[in-house]
């Protein structure tokens, strides 16, 4: 009761934050998708190169993210909030979003590849007409994991003068106020799940009806 | 159409090369088959033609031009590549992919799409039930014909096949093989066509090359790959049944009986009877009134059964047509027991039939004209 009530009683605040929330995973996102595909792509046919960039992934993925945020402050060009913000979130999709597209690259059927040099198109369009639109169904899967990520690791953010969703959940603790809480932390799962919807909504549009036929199928 | 001279193929790292100082002439509108053991070099012989794989020493002239000088996007655009695995693109319609290499080529859309239903009338399928559909929503008998469809989307002149009809069972295959003869007729390309099986080869071929190590062995007309084998490699490979393997050469129409008794189904009983008693035979054929074949009833069950509805003992009888060679013939007959097959039109009209006896006449001429042509050999 004592939540509604909050919730009711501070709409403009909770829409506010909500929306600082999705902008700063709307710039994370867009950002990590320019930077991490190209790596991705870059990387297809380099499984040395690959391996060592995907340890590094890995290796970030690893560190807190309270600690992540505490070391990029630190440095001049990031700074306090926003900057270092995005910056972190980028660097925690980097895992799930490059894997993603080296691996749905490479696994590729060789047949298909074969097939499509044997027809005469250059490797700029075995890359972009077959390869990619082929490795979408797993590229999105990777983009999913993301964005799910990045809303839960954003609220951490506040630590570093963010104002978003996170700063209901951290308040409230440190005042003890359960609705508080509660409110921000029903918000972000809100906002997780309509991303997820969003994702699969997309995919359905996105990705040829050939490739989901197959996977009704039981796979190729 | 295609020559090859004196290519060779070493691998990066190997030793031995994988194809060894290869000259091969194929004319135009030939099926030239490479066949021999795995490892042989058909299939580099195969990927050099198109360049997938580059020779690493001779020359490969096509249509009298050297193809090595040539930008190896447009060349492949203009010769027509089947595979094995197909390779069609899952994410694309039947449409989608019999265009691509239109669309390389920049061909409008009206004149894709006019080909695309010419192509799929030639293979057999029905444009408009088949355009929309996703290779998964296909047969792997579909999907084989479509990958042939997409290679003559531009009606290259030449076609490589690499075993294209190795992943389909074998009902299936005999199939695509009969169709792909009867189209080949229509189109006439220059094929180079990939296989490990020999039956295939002698089916399918004008000219049969056989590779080993790397080396062409003998390269000669079906008929001289069985009876004139050029040293032992060639004779263990083509296999002792060789007077069998003939069997592939001769089509069902040079051997089939025409103007055979027939009953018709406005026949009485009694009349069914007599003309089987005419035809000094236990059994006799039954046609409709527009010729085709119903099937057949047999003296014992017309005689026993005579008051009642003749027809109900028509009995139903596997047939095969006039392009079929006298092996499927032959298997057919052992398959279902029979000892007569009805030949038949595509429209179901009996035409003639083949005798279990007429085939092993067959075969035991084949035997005399074997040791034959051997015998100058001996000198």
């Amino acid at each position: 009761m004592k939540t509604i009530q909050y919730f009711i009683e501070n709409l403009n605040y909770i829409t506010d934050l909500t929306i600082q929330h999705l902008i700063l995973i709307g710039i994370a996102i867009i950002l990590a998708l320019i930077i991490w595909v190209s790596v991705g792509i870059a990387i297809r046919n380099k499984d040395k190169t690959a391996n060592t960039i995907l340890s590094i992934g890995s290796l970030f993925m690893s560190i807190p993210s309270v600690a992540l945020y505490g070391i990029l402050v630190t440095i001049p060009f990031f700074g306090l909030r926003t900057r270092s913000a995005v910056f972190g979130l980028i660097l925690y999709s980097m895992i799930p979003i490059v894997r993603n597209v080296y691996t749905a690259l490479n696994e590729v059927d060789p047949s298909i590849i074969e097939a499509a040099r044997g027809m005469g198109m250059s490797e700029r369009q075995i890359l972009k007409e077959v390869q990619l639109p082929l490795a979408l169904p797993v590229i999105f899967a990777g983009v999913r994991v993301a964005l799910v990520m990045m809303v839960g690791i954003a609220t951490l953010a506040v630590f570093i003068g963010e104002q978003n969703l996170g700063q209901l959940i951290q308040q409230g603790i440190s005042r003890t106020r359960t609705d508080m809480v509660i409110t921000g932390a029903i918000m972000v799962s809100i906002i997780a799940i309509g991303i997820d919807l969003l994702i699969g909504y997309l995919k359905k549009k996105i990705v040829s009806p050939g490739l989901l036929l197959d996977d009704n199928q039981g796979g190729r | 159409m295609i020559n090859l001279k004196d290519i060779s193929k070493t691998y990066p790292g190997e030793s031995k090369p994988a194809v060894d100082n290869l000259s091969l002439e194929i004319d135009e509108g030939e099926i030239c088959i490479l066949v021999g053991p795995s490892g042989c070099g058909k299939t580099t012989t195969l990927k050099m033609i198109n360049r997938l794989i580059e020779p690493s020493s001779g020359k490969i002239f096509i249509n009298g031009q050297d193809a090595i000088n040539q930008n190896p996007n447009k060349l492949r655009q203009d010769i027509g590549y089947v595979i094995q695995d197909i390779g069609l693109f899952p994410h694309m319609t039947v449409a989608e992919n019999i265009a691509t290499v239109p669309k390389l080529k920049d061909w409008d859309q009206a004149k894709i799409d006019e080909r695309i239903d010419e192509l799929l009338n030639l293979i057999g399928l029905n444009p408009a039930d088949t355009k929309d559909k996703y290779p998964a929503q296909l047969s792997g008998g579909q999907k084989q014909r479509i990958g042939v469809a997409r290679a003559m989307a531009v009606d290259p002149p030449i076609m490589l096949m690499d075993e294209p009809f190795a992943a389909v069972d074998p009902i299936t295959r005999t199939q695509l093989q009969n169709e792909f003869l009867s189209l080949q007729k229509k189109i006439q390309k220059t094929i180079c066509f990939v296989t490990h099986d020999i039956d295939e080869a002698i089916k399918m071929g004008d000219k049969i090359a056989i590779l080993n190590q790397g080396r062409l062995i003998q390269s000669d007309s079906p008929k001289n790959i069985l009876f004139n084998p050029k040293n032992e490699f060639v004779e263990d490979f083509v296999g002792s049944d060789r007077s069998l393997k003939v069997l592939n050469l001769i089509k069902v129409s040079e051997i089939m009986k025409k103007n055979i008794p027939t009953a018709t189904t406005q026949s009485s009983p009694k009349e069914v009877l007599d003309k089987i008693n005419d035809s000094r035979q236990s059994y006799i054929l039954v046609i409709d009134k527009g010729e085709k074949l119903i099937g057949y009833v047999n003296k014992k069950r017309m005689k026993s059964n005579s008051n009642k509805n003749w027809k109900e003992n028509i009995k139903y009888s596997q047939v095969i047509s006039s392009d079929a060679s006298l092996i499927d013939a032959l298997s057919r007959l052992i398959q279902n027991n029979q000892s007569i097959l009805p030949v038949t039109s595509d429209e179901n009209n009996l035409i003639g039939i083949v005798k279990l006896k007429d085939i092993q006449d067959k075969i035991a001429d084949s035997y005399q004209a074997e040791s034959e042509l051997e015998e100058p050999e001996v000198v």
